[in-house]
This record gives C-alpha cells, structure tokens and sequence, in this order.
C-alpha cells in the first residue's frame, strides 16, 4: 500500500449551536497524492472550509484519522503542528490577508520569520526569483495597498510558495478578483501545478473552475464524494 | 532564538508603538511621571547623603578614634605616633588603619557685604597647600599671633568684588577678618583662616588628629573599635598624657542619612503607586493593541508562529513601551535634578544604581501587565481569527 501524501479516514466534526450539535463534516474519506491539483467544490455552508482547516491543520479537534505523509499529527504539541503548517502548507486565502503596515518584501517573508533558514545564504536570491516569476519583483518595496488586486493575490502567492511547502492550500483565491484577474491567477496556478509539481487543494463555489485539477470533489451538507 | 525572528520581533513591535504614538504616548505617561520621580528622589537623597558626608571625614571608614589632651589647658594638640598606627594594627578585627593629619573642612557662616553663605574653611598654621593667585599669603606673624587675616577662593573673590565695593572684609561667624590674598579654586573649601586666630574667636579648635579605621568582615565594629581604643590607652606611650576616644560622629549621619531614606521611601511608595496605575493602563493598551491585530495573529499562526511566538512578541511590545516610557522618566527626572541643582544648596546625584532600578522597574511594569494580554493573543483560537 503505498503512503498518500494526504489521507482522510471517516473524518466528523461537530460544533455546538446552543445546545445542539450540530454535524458539519459527515464521515469524510478523502485521499490526495503528490502533483495532484484538487478542487473541492460546494456550496457556502457545506462544510468545506472546515475541511481544509482540518487539512491545514488549523484545526486538530475532529474525529476520525489524517494522515499526513502517513504520519498523524492529532495528538501533537501547538510547536510541532507550527512548525508543520510552517514547512508543509502554504495558505492562500480569498481576501488575500496581507499585512497592510508590511511592505510586500515583508510580507513574503512572515513564513521565514518561524523557518530555520537564518543560516540559508540564497534567501535572498530564492525571494527575488519567486517574485520575478509572479512578475511583482518591482513591487517589491511597496505596500499592499497601493496594489491592484490581482497583484495581491501574487504576493499572497509567493508568501504561500516562499518555504517550498509540500502543498498549497486555497481557500477561493478568486473570489475578490475580477474576471481578467481570475483568469491569469488559474493560469498561474496551473503552471505551478504542471511545471513546479505543486500540490495544490483549492476550495471554490465556482463551477467553472471544475476542471481545472485532475481531481474534482464536492462537498454537499459535510458530505464528501469525488465526482 | 533565531536572530531574524529577533529582529522581526523587535521591529514588529517598535512599528507598532509609532503607528500608534498619541495613543502610546499617554499609557507611558504614568510610567514617565514615576520614574522621573523615582530618579529625582534617589538622586536627591545621594546627592543629599554626598554632601553630609563631605562635612565629615570619615568618609566610608568604620570608625575614627580621636586623640585629645588630658590637660584641657593644655595649648599642645596631640597626635597619633608611628608606634600608635602600629599597635592598633595589632587588634584583631582591624583590617586598616588610616592617618588623618590634615585639617578638616570646618562648615562656617561667610558673610560679604549683606550676604551671607555658608561654606567650608581650612582651619591650619600655614599657607600648606594653599596657592596664591593675587595679594599674598598669610604672613607667619600672622599665624604666630593669630590675626584675624584669611585667605579665600576666587570663587567668594567673585561675591566680594560684587557686594563689597572693593573693601578687602569679610564676616566669618560674626567677626571680622581681612582678605590677604585670593586662592586657586578646587580645594574642598572656601577660606583658610589662622587656627590661632580661629581658636581665640570661637574658643574651640575644630581640627583634631584623627585615625580612621576599616573592620574585617564579620567582627562587631562598634566592640572592635572599642577594643581599638582601650589598647591604645593601655598600651600607647603617650597614655599617661593623653586620651583616646572613639568618636561618635556616625550617630547623627546616621540619623540623617535614616530621614532621608525614609522621605525616598515614602516617595517611591507614591511612584510605586503611579507605576501600578500606569501598569494597569499599560495591560489596557496591550488588549486593545491584541484586539486591533487579530488578523495579524491569524496570519503569522497560520505561515507558522507558535503560540510562544505570538506570546513573545506582545511581551516584547509591552516591555518597549514601558521602557521607552523609563528612558522618558530618566530623562524628565534628570531635568528636575539639573533645576534643584540650580536652586538647592546642593548637587542631586544620579547613582548607576538609580538609573538600573529604573530600567529594571520599567521593563519589569511591561512584562508583569503585558504578560495576561499576551497569553490570551496566543490562546486565541486560530479558526476563529482567519
């Protein structure tokens, strides 16, 4: 049996309305491998977000396994599950959540602060490069807010891709975009995912990016099947 | 820790306080306000101490034993021999002995013209010491038949020019003496007037030879130099002439040196009180700092920020702003001793004692009232904040 890079086993989650538990993930299975380009599809309210806040470990209470790279990490102290998130995940989020009083340098480099890459002496090379592939380079000393949106996006992009991580996780990346930016940020991912073998799990409401990645699922009232 | 999270750290922080500086500005208010008085009192009471000390000779000695005549008519003023020094060498406990056979600074009341001061007079026989930079010196007849001459210091030259039209006259205790000569400034004192002279108008000779002596550790001062004393009038060449005594001059510094602290203790229980308010507004800030960042916290958690992490850097957040605020307070009481030095009788001097129980107080404050605010940025939950 070989070891997927992602693995999902009869995944629940509850959370408590009053007094009511309410169920919002419903026994999800789910495995992802490496190079794959995932998009989940649903609904708001479907249950998705809180399925990739489990898959970026930004919550450990559910229940059920996840094996990541065929290790769990349930039971782990808040350092190691950092330090994870730090390493393995990139996050990208629909409103981009950059730091407003950060230039764009320094906001690309909020995953180094908690890296232990003091030591690496092409850091600096590596950053330049990043940006000059998003085609930001010459932004670099702005602030965020005298970008355009889709500029935005790029330099969440980079933040998200500065450590390497062994997956991207996007939370609608498009949705504060408008079409022409909407069109250039897929594209963008898509190289990612073809040429620099990025995995990628992306979370959208839009149909029309169904078929984007090699894998498609939906998820419909916490229940998750792959279509 | 990593350097480069250090350095993020800091500047986070130091960015942080300046986008926020009217609002920053008041919380360190309270902090300034009780450390400038903090400094001001305990430079005010050193300074104090420092100038009470001056009058003695003791200096940071133990003890003095004073050697004095039995025959109170006696116009001969005894002095500690060679062999004397040596003998209370001997008594166990005595770690130093020091010689004392210089006149003392003697504090008189100096009036020129109408106004009057008090300053310090060297009561000796000779011009010993003394350089004479216009008239002349006393001359030895003088000193012989004790003529109320003296000289005194360019700076009180200054005071006579200026209120006494150019006669050469001054009041010492009351009784007049006439100017011979001006000295260069930077002896420890103002006038040097005749021991004769001294002696007749005021009855009593002020200088007296003088031991000064240091006790080891661990042995009881005052039975050490007790036991000093009783060799010395057992055993000194001179006992039958003469009398030692251990002098009693620590009893009232003492006394004083214990009014001062208690006034700096009172004062500091005031600041003390300012600081804990201060602390309060400090914690006050730092929640509102937390609430207006939680995204910030939700986006360093989730690129890879421990709890520690978040925890650390609204502690160090804290602790900047209440030092800063120290540095502020540091440099407001600085300025309250520099305009009590121009007014008072005396210097307040600032220890490095004073200025590190500041530094340590104020960083202390931030810490101590940043601490609870920090905990919760670090506890807040991360699904909750994104």
């Amino acid at each position: 049996m070989k070891d997927n890079l992602i693995k999902l086993d009869d995944v629940s989650k509850y959370y408590l309305a009053g007094k009511q538990k309410v169920q919002i993930l419903k026994h999800v299975s789910l495995e992802i491998d490496k190079e794959d380009f995932a998009v989940i599809m649903g609904h708001s309210g479907s249950g998705k977000s809180t399925l990739i806040n489990i898959l970026g470990f930004l919550d450990q209470k559910y229940e059920g396994t996840y094996g990541f790279a065929g290790k769990s990490y349930q039971k782990q102290s808040d350092n190691v599950i950092s330090k994870l998130r730090n390493r393995n995940i990139g996050f990208i989020f629909q409103n981009f959540k950059l730091m407003h009083n950060l230039t764009v340098k320094e906001n690309v480099e909020i995953p180094l602060i908690y890296s232990n890459r003091d030591s690496d002496q092409n850091l600096e090379e590596d950053l330049n490069q990043l940006l000059d592939s998003l085609g930001i380079l010459d932004k670099k000393d702005s602030y965020p807010s005298e970008l355009s949106g889709g500029q935005q996006q790029r330099v969440a992009i980079a933040r998200a891709l500065i450590n390497h991580p062994s997956i991207i996780i996007a939370d609608e990346p498009t949705g504060a975009l408008d079409s022409q930016n909407t069109q250039e940020v897929m594209e963008l991912f898509e190289t990612l995912n073809k040429t620099n073998k990025v995995t990628i799990i992306m979370v959208t409401h839009d149909d029309t990016f169904a078929n984007f990645g090699n894998r498609l699922f939906k998820v419909n009232d916490g229940v998750l099947h792959e279509a | 820790m990593k350097l480069k999270k250090l350095k993020a750290i800091l500047l986070t922080a130091l960015k942080s306080i300046l986008s926020n500086k009217a609002r920053n500005f008041l919380t360190m208010f309270g902090i300034i306000i009780g450390i400038a008085a903090v400094i001001t009192i305990m430079s005010v009471g050193n300074g104090l101490k420092q100038k009470a000390n001056s009058f003695s000779s003791l200096g940071n000695a133990d003890g003095q034993i004073s050697i004095q005549s039995k025959d109170l008519n006696s116009d001969q003023q005894p002095s500690f021999s060679k062999a004397d020094i040596q003998l209370v060498e001997t008594v166990p406990g005595i770690k130093r002995v020091k010689m004392l056979n210089k006149a003392f600074p003697t504090p008189v009341k100096v009036q020129v013209g109408d106004k009057s001061s008090e300053q310090n007079a060297i009561i000796q026989n000779s011009n010993h010491k003394f350089t004479v930079v216009s008239g002349h010196s006393i001359s030895s007849d003088a000193f012989e038949l004790g003529l109320n001459q003296v000289l005194i210091s360019e700076q009180l030259n200054q005071k006579l020019k200026k209120y006494n039209h150019g006669r050469k006259l001054v009041f010492i205790n009351q009784k007049g003496f006439e100017v011979d000569g001006i000295f260069e400034d930077g002896q420890d004192s103002e006038v040097l007037i005749p021991q004769r002279a001294y002696v007749r108008d005021f009855g009593s000779n002020p200088n007296q030879d003088l031991i000064n002596l240091y006790v080891d550790k661990g042995f009881n001062k005052k039975a050490t130099l007790k036991a000093a004393a009783k060799t010395l009038q057992t055993k000194s060449d001179s006992k039958s002439q003469v009398k030692f005594a251990v002098v009693d001059n620590k009893a009232s510094m003492k006394f004083m040196n214990k009014i001062i602290d208690y006034i700096a203790y009172f004062i500091i229980f005031v600041a003390s009180i300012s600081l804990l308010i201060a602390g309060i507004g400090v914690m006050n800030t730092m929640y509102m700092t937390i609430s207006e960042r939680t995204q910030e916290i939700g986006i360093r958690r989730a690129f890879g920020a421990t709890k520690n992490d978040i925890r650390l850097q609204f502690l160090f957040e804290s602790a900047m702003l209440t030092l800063l605020g120290g540095f502020g307070g540091i440099l407001l009481g600085e300025g309250i001793c520099y305009v009590i030095g121009a007014f008072a009788p005396f210097k307040p001097v600032t220890s490095l004692q004073a200025i590190g129980v500041s530094v340590g107080v104020s960083v202390s404050i931030g810490i101590v009232f940043g601490i609870i605010p920090a905990n919760q940025a670090a506890r807040k939950n991360l699904i909750e904040i994104l």
